[in-house]
């Protein structure tokens, strides 16, 4: 065990859960105010310091201080989500892979039975509680976040092959789409930092 | 495989990420059932029954019932409606409405943010909605009876679950009437005693036996039969095919008075009787003029079973205050059709057994009650009413009517009542001076012009001033009429509640939208064969709701939580429980005639089979004795002339049938040099009204460039420089909309189709804004067909077209709530 791989391993794990988090759903009053002067903020502070990932975290931090503005932001992230992921498919950001790699652009299309063959060779299920298509950005990060952790210290086939073959066919289809939308900007500057940091990774395993 | 070591990722405190984690999005899975390819289920649709079979969670595949021998291709929709990306998928509250309710800016109605609240959150919205109404207003200012043509299912019908759920909390406005058959429903009691519109007509069998001519009045009988109110079992088809047959053969002529060449006269190989637009009336006037100048009516017929022929004579024969005979010199120059052939037309329905079917088109426009009384009156001159394969229908259209009823009973519906109303949490029922039931087609008058008078069948009413409206499986900003109309009235609204599956243009302009699940997301039952009763099918559920959907009766459950009334809504049971016994209710109302298997035994197979009623022909009874069975009419008679009406003292709608001039009419009638085309917007061919519209993959096996298309002429075209699969904008006075044009020469000069239930999908929210799919009721007017029956007046509409120059704007519908940046 390679305990240096085993520590990036850990941050890397808490990244994409971090992400399938600000993915799955809106943000509270409570975990907003931890990006205006919290652990939040620490961590896109720290970002910021890889170049790769100024630019989004500058957005970001911009749009915070936008909707800071407002009288109750959280309701105002809270329409940009619903605005990105919740409701309009054509101008928003439909958060699932079906709807980009699929033919018909419907739900539930085959990158949805792709990641329930994955899951059931796994004895996994999605959590009722979240029902949504399997092919969910979150659900997919939430998984890639338990494969790293599973592989301690080492980065196994499984873990690069999944990121390669489900996340990144659609991955900038989705990011693409969440920058036509026009708002405060908060969830596109995620998207973009996320995008920013699987590219980084899967490079990072391939040097 | 390494990883290169990243300093900030070895730096980064963990431990500071934790708090920003939530919970993990995946569990340890149960013990899978052993893998197959699936598991077949069956369950029904307005479009008829089908097996579906279901593997991994999701519906793979769909077959027709095999009992359906003429399934429609329409079936090939339904997975595009489970699957579309149109499904509401959260509870979703309009965001300035959120922030500020009743004092939200209401002129961004149709294009606003939204927000995701909990079921908790919205229900209690939604119920803190109704009592601030009840309390601030009074149940004057909630109109929750809009209804349209929810999805099938005795249990789940979701009409009821709003009206039984609403009324334990209050009284509200309702409607009578609906948009289909308006003018007819109301008129035809006072001419035949009955709706006519939705009642079983003579059996096929004797109709192809007896009849030697059929005349098919603006009547589509192979478009519309394939949908029915009730699981459809298209049975009539087989009809049809023998009819083709008997065409064939000269055993019958079938003849089809209508504008356009129908589906039906393509089908049938049949005769077509061209008539410009909206010219029923004195078409059928000039017939009835030469049958009595050259004697060729029943006056015996007329002596026995009719009153007030010689009321109506003087009209037809100009000795009335307009003095206008109307011969059918007179009439060909309104309607187009050339005086003898009018004659001829006449003497040839009067030689032998003549069958009139009439369709819902000629009354859905302005005075539509009188083609549909003018219709009976030429029967009543026939005088083969009550005769196997004469006399008159309303019907023959509509969900297999003309198949014969076996008689046996259906199962009844989830509760529409409370059952304790001394328990309704709100008993004012003081209206203020308003009307709490209104013409269905006249609410948007009433937020518009609260406090209004209007005249409507026998009764002034005063239009209520509606503050909040509630839809539930209805979807009006398809089927009311102008759009534009509907914008400015929607600003006046405080509150404006939907429930549905889907982001039809209604929950677009909501403010509390709710996501109930398709009706293949739950289990149910329903008649299979709504006029035959052919049996009984199982709506098994084929999958679990989808994202946080809900099936209506957990919907209005939560409703009647939050008013402390659960259990006298649910009686304490379940929806499966329900389902049984909705089942058991219909087992003991059938037992003498039609035993039928347990509950368990017809869940599995699915379905119950009753066989085929026998062949009955409509009005025999009256025929063979008048006084016994007499009439729903005010006299047990035909009227051919209403004291009733006549008493009311209506413009247009007098004593008898009688031709008005209309607003706009096409052919030299009034706006023709303007707007020279009539747009017809009648029942889709491959959609039922506005439903299926949001199933992408089958909706493109008919768009034009992403648009609905508009039917137009191969003359009109070349006028206007429009090729096949162009883009044309079409306008009038009130609204602008694209389509793809559609040439064809089934359509006459001067007359254009788009379907209704093109879902609305404008530019922007702004009054005028260009409708980017195809909504013909962007175009038409919100005008009443009359003081008699208020109804909807869609196909008095004049349009203009040209060939869309420059860049087409996206389609905006088929997706969430539209932003217009």
């Amino acid at each position: 065990m390679d305990t240096d791989i085993s520590v990036v391993n850990e941050s890397r794990a808490s990244l994409y859960w971090w992400f399938a988090t600000l993915l799955t759903k809106e943000l509270d009053k409570e975990q907003l105010a931890l990006y205006f002067s919290g652990e939040g903020l620490q961590l896109l502070d720290q970002l910021a310091e890889e170049a790769v990932f100024e630019k989004p975290v500058k957005q970001i931090k911009s749009a915070l201080l936008t909707v800071l503005a407002v009288k109750q932001p959280e309701l105002e992230l809270a329409a940009d989500f619903s605005e990105l992921f919740l409701t309009d498919a054509k101008k928003g950001a439909p958060p699932y892979a079906s709807v980009y790699l699929s033919e018909t652009g419907q739900l539930f299309e085959q990158p949805h039975h792709d990641m329930l063959a994955i899951f059931k060779k796994q004895g996994l299920a999605v959590d009722p509680t979240f029902n949504e298509p399997a092919d969910h950005i979150a659900i997919q990060l939430d998984y890639l976040g338990n494969l790293i952790i599973q592989d301690g210290g080492e980065v196994s086939e499984t873990q690069v092959a999944f990121i390669e073959e489900s996340v990144l066919p659609w991955l900038g289809l989705f990011v693409t789409a969440t920058t036509k939308v026009s708002n405060s900007g908060f969830y596109q500057g995620i998207c973009q930092l996320m995008q920013a940091f699987i590219e980084q990774d899967i490079a990072a395993i391939k040097a | 495989m390494s990883i290169s070591r990243r300093s900030f990722l070895k730096g980064l405190m963990v431990s500071s990420t934790a708090v920003l984690v939530g919970p993990g999005l995946l569990q340890v899975a149960e013990a899978a059932a052993a893998e197959t390819k699936g598991t077949w289920k069956i369950s029904g649709s307005h479009w008829g029954a089908f097996r579906a079979r279901v593997y991994a969670g999701k519906v793979q595949e769909i077959k027709a019932f095999e009992a359906d021998k003429y399934p429609t291709e329409m079936l090939n929709g339904i997975k595009g409606i489970i699957y579309s990306p149109s499904r509401i998928r959260y509870p979703m509250v309009r965001y300035e409405w959120y922030l500020n309710r009743e004092k939200s800016d209401t002129t961004k109605r149709g294009d606003n943010r939204f927000i995701r609240v909990t079921w908790d959150e919205a229900i209690s919205l939604f119920h803190a909605e109704l009592e601030r109404m009840q309390t601030q207003y009074g149940p004057w200012a909630i109109h929750a009876g809009s209804t349209g043509w929810r999805s099938t299912g005795q249990v789940h019908s979701c009409g009821n679950h709003m009206a039984r759920a609403i009324a334990m909390h209050g009284y509200t406005v309702n409607k009578v009437g609906d948009y289909s058959t308006g003018a007819g429903q109301t008129i035809m009691p006072y001419v035949l005693g009955t709706t006519e519109v939705y009642a079983q007509g003579t059996s096929w069998p004797l109709i192809l036996k007896n009849s030697k001519t059929i005349v098919l009045w603006g009547n589509d009988l192979v478009k519309n039969l394939q949908v029915g109110w009730n699981c459809e079992t298209h049975e009539s088809f087989e009809y049809l095919e023998q009819l083709k047959e008997k065409i064939a053969n000269k055993e019958i002529r079938v003849i089809s008075v209508d504008p356009v060449v129908t589906k039906t006269q393509d089908y049938l190989n049949s005769e077509q009787q061209y008539i410009n637009p909206q010219t029923d009336v004195p078409f059928m006037l000039a017939i009835a003029h030469t049958l009595y100048k050259e004697e060729l009516y029943d006056k015996k017929f007329i002596e026995t079973y009719a009153l007030g022929f010689e009321d109506f004579l003087p009209y037809l024969l100009g000795e009335t205050k307009d003095k206008v005979e109307k011969t059918p010199e007179w009439a060909e120059t309104i309607c187009g059709i050339k005086a003898d052939d009018i004659r001829e037309f006449a003497r040839s329905i009067v030689k032998e057994r003549t069958q009139i079917m009439v369709g819902w088109s000629i009354q859905r426009q302005q005075h539509g009650e009188q083609p549909y009384w003018m219709a009976a009156v030429l029967a009543t001159m026939l005088g083969q009413i009550g005769l196997p394969g004469g006399g008159i229908s309303y019907a023959h259209h509509y969900s297999s009517v003309g198949v014969s009823s076996t008689g046996a009973a259906g199962p009844g519906g989830f509760p529409r009542n409370p059952d304790k109303p001394q328990n309704r949490i709100h008993k004012n029922q003081d209206f203020k001076g308003y009307s709490s039931t209104i013409p269905v087609a006249r609410w948007i008058d009433c937020i518009l012009e609260p406090g209004k008078k209007i005249q409507t069948n026998g009764a002034t009413i005063t239009l209520p001033d509606l503050k909040m409206m509630v839809f539930s499986g209805c979807n009006p900003w398809h089927h009311h009429q102008d759009r534009n109309n509907m914008k400015k009235a929607f600003h006046k609204l405080e509150t404006v509640v939907s429930v549905d599956f889907t982001w039809t243009a209604t929950c677009r302009f909501s403010d509390i939208v709710l996501p109930a699940c398709t009706q293949w997301e739950r289990n149910d039952l329903d008649l299979y064969g709504s006029y035959s009763a052919r049996g009984i099918i199982a709506m098994q559920k084929l999958v679990d709701p989808l994202f946080q959907s809900k099936t209506d009766f957990e919907i209005f459950t939560l409703l009647a939580r939050k008013l402390g009334q659960e259990k006298d809504y649910t009686r304490g049971k379940t929806e499966m429980q329900w389902v049984e016994e909705l089942y058991s209710d219909c087992v003991e109302s059938n037992k003498a005639n039609f035993p039928m298997p347990d509950f368990k035994t017809f869940w599995k197979e699915g379905f119950v089979d009753f066989g085929k009623g026998k062949d009955w022909t409509r009005q025999a009874d009256f025929r063979e004795d008048p006084e016994i069975n007499a009439l729903g009419t005010p006299s047990g008679f035909i009227e051919i002339f209403s004291r009733k009406i006549d008493r009311y003292g209506y413009k247009e709608c007098q004593g008898h049938p009688m031709w008005f001039e209309k607003s706009e009419r096409s052919h030299g009638g009034p706006g023709s040099d303007k707007h020279p085309i009539w747009l017809q917007s009648c029942h889709p061919n491959k959609r039922l009204h506005s439903q299926m519209c949001d199933s992408q993959a089958f909706r493109e096996t008919y768009t034009v460039q992403g648009r609905e298309p508009i039917y137009i002429n191969s003359d009109d075209a070349k006028k206007r420089n429009i090729n096949d699969g162009d883009l044309v904008r079409v306008f009038n006075k009130r609204g602008q909309l694209l389509a793809g044009a559609v040439i064809s020469d089934n359509f006459p000069t001067g007359v254009a189709r788009i379907e209704e239930g093109a879902w609305y999908a404008p530019l922007d929210e702004k009054i005028g804004s260009l409708d980017t799919y195809g909504d013909p009721n962007t175009l038409t007017q919100d005008i009443p067909t009359s003081e008699l029956a208020q109804a909807t007046s869609a196909n008095t509409c004049q349009v203009q077209y040209e060939k869309f120059q420059g860049q087409a704007p996206a389609v905006t519908a088929f997706s969430g709530p539209i932003e217009a940046s």
